[in-house]
């Protein structure tokens, strides 16, 4: 399921393929990745690139369906470039793990495993809390892919470009989102997944208690700081949310 | 003076007045602002309100840095008492405003008392140029709509600072797409025009209309019944609050009992 890993400093790459009938194995090979990621304190994004196509339900169900459920989700920035097709399996991932799409111009979107019996993939995504509603639903019902357009549409992707430019966006947001604070960040990441689907007074009060955890930090004097004296920052994300915790 | 107040009519402009062109606000004008804001609701002669930045140029571009910067110092020194400060003061605010003004631990108790304030009437934002961090807060706890140049910029620049934008990014979370809290996770200022698109605001119209279109969209809100606005707004408010459709549905008929048994369905003036 991984082609290739790259560690760059604070950024890392991931370059994903999905094989049929190997998405148990793969899982695992993810998890691992992913764990050994979540807690290397020195890389502080990651983008995942490559195939989000190939990978079935179906497969999954057969082999081991708890593989998805036990799936690290860091609390770390996870950028997603869908260059081309992002299906099934792939786009249950993609829902799952990244915080910031990107899609080419090229990428469809979609659930076209429906149309062999195997359902559930939608709900097993997480995005019906990240997307329009009747979007998710037509799609999970009918199998019928979505363009890009569509998919910035319906919220499920953060921009989109032609291959080229896509490719270039990704990588901005790489770097932008690894020069943020990494505390700070990983609070806002924790704390917008603790709460999608809250209602609102709910949500509130567990930011504010949240809030507090990257308040009482020296990132959060730093910052500040340095915007008075005319500097870049230099954070030192000392502490760590817990992957998970929230 | 941190916050301006006008009347004319039944609309009240609430204009946010910082130490320089872009308004940022240091905690005194926070709650000055805040408590025009409370004006709107506790004066029966008004029925919409209008939030501005002075100037016209930028609605506010943030908090005071030194200030936020001096609380984090103290928060770091002791941080128990700043946090049970903070605590005592979101979930007792009938307790009011700690008597001693000079505490380190003001800042804190007063940015969580005032974040459990929203403005029940209508208010439009009227917005120029840059609306960031607690100018963006401003806008989304008491703002019913939102009007935008096309210039204008709105982003969460704590999180660019090392600090998490938390308090306003629950309920930018219950407002904008989810394409919207991405967008702004990264600290970067989005553009209007992209604004409109994840929700954030209503209209765009040229810098130079912004406000004249505000005073309209007031006026012809102004011109309805009161209680019946009042009452769409709060509902609106308790149901997004409400942890069950059912409990929605509770909101929403308490809210419209009132604006009936106040002045007689037709005419809840």
């Amino acid at each position: 399921m991984i082609d290739d890993w790259r560690d760059d400093g604070p950024c890392a790459t991931l370059v994903l393929h999905l094989g049929r009938g190997d998405a148990a194995h793969g899982l695992a090979q993810l998890h691992r990745r992913l764990d050994a990621w979540s807690t290397d304190v020195t890389s502080h994004a990651l983008l995942i690139r490559g195939g989000w196509a190939g990978g079935g339900i179906g497969d999954l169900i057969r082999c081991e369906a708890g593989a998805l459920a036990r799936l690290p989700r860091p609390t770390k920035p996870i950028i997603a470039l869908v260059e081309a097709d992002c299906l099934d399996l792939g786009l249950v991932l993609l829902g799952l793990l990244s915080h910031i799409r990107i899609a080419s111009s090229a990428a469809r979107f979609g659930f076209p495993e429906v149309a062999t019996g195997v359902a559930g993939a939608a709900a097993l995504s997480g995005l019906a809390r990240q997307m329009a509603y009747l979007p998710l639903r037509q799609w999970a019902l009918t199998g019928r892919l979505a363009d890009a357009g569509a998919a910035l549409r319906a919220g499920l992707v953060t921009e989109t470009g032609s291959p080229d430019r896509a490719s270039a966006l990704a990588e901005e947001w790489l770097q932008r989102m690894a020069s943020l604070a990494p505390l700070a960040i990983q609070s806002e990441i924790a704390a917008i997944r603790h709460t999608q689907g809250q209602a609102h007074e709910s949500a509130r009060a567990f930011r504010f208690g949240h809030t507090n955890i990257s308040m009482f930090d020296a990132d959060a004097v730093e910052g500040p700081l340095a915007f008075e004296q005319k500097r870049a920052p230099r954070y030192r994300g000392a502490r760590h949310l817990l992957d998970g915790g929230a | 003076m941190p916050a301006i107040v006008e009347r004319a009519s039944a609309v009240l402009t609430v204009t946010i007045e910082g130490r320089n062109a872009v308004n940022p606000v240091d905690h005194q004008t926070y709650v000055g602002v805040a408590r025009a804001l409370q004006e709107i609701d506790d004066r029966p002669d008004i029925r919409c309100g209008i939030l501005r930045g002075a100037g016209d140029l930028n609605f506010c571009a943030g908090g005071d840095m030194r200030e936020i910067r001096e609380a984090g110092e103290a928060a770091m020194a002791d941080p128990r008492a700043e946090i049970s400060a903070m605590f005592e003061a979101y979930w007792f605010p009938h307790l009011g405003p700690h008597d001693d003004t000079s505490s380190r631990t003001f800042y804190f108790r007063e940015h969580a008392m005032n974040y459990r304030r929203r403005t029940l009437s209508p208010v439009i934002a009227a917005v120029n140029g840059w609306c960031l961090g607690a100018g963006l807060i401003l806008m989304l706890l008491h703002s019913s709509q939102r009007i935008a140049g096309r210039s204008a910029r709105f982003g969460m620049a704590e999180i660019k600072l090392g600090m998490s934008g938390g308090l306003a990014l629950s309920d930018l979370q219950h407002q904008v797409s989810g394409r919207g809290v991405a967008l702004l996770l990264s600290g970067e200022p989005i553009d209007a025009e992209t604004a409109l698109d994840i929700g954030l605001i209503n209209e765009v119209v040229d810098d130079d209309a912004v406000f004249e279109r505000a005073r309209v969209v007031a006026e012809s809100i102004a011109a309805r019944p009161r209680l019946s606005a009042l009452a769409e707004k709060q509902a609106m408010i308790h149901a997004a609050d409400s942890p069950s459709r059912r409990a929605a549905w509770g909101a929403l008929a308490r809210a419209m009992r009132v604006a009936a048994e106040s002045s007689g369905v037709g005419e809840a003036r």
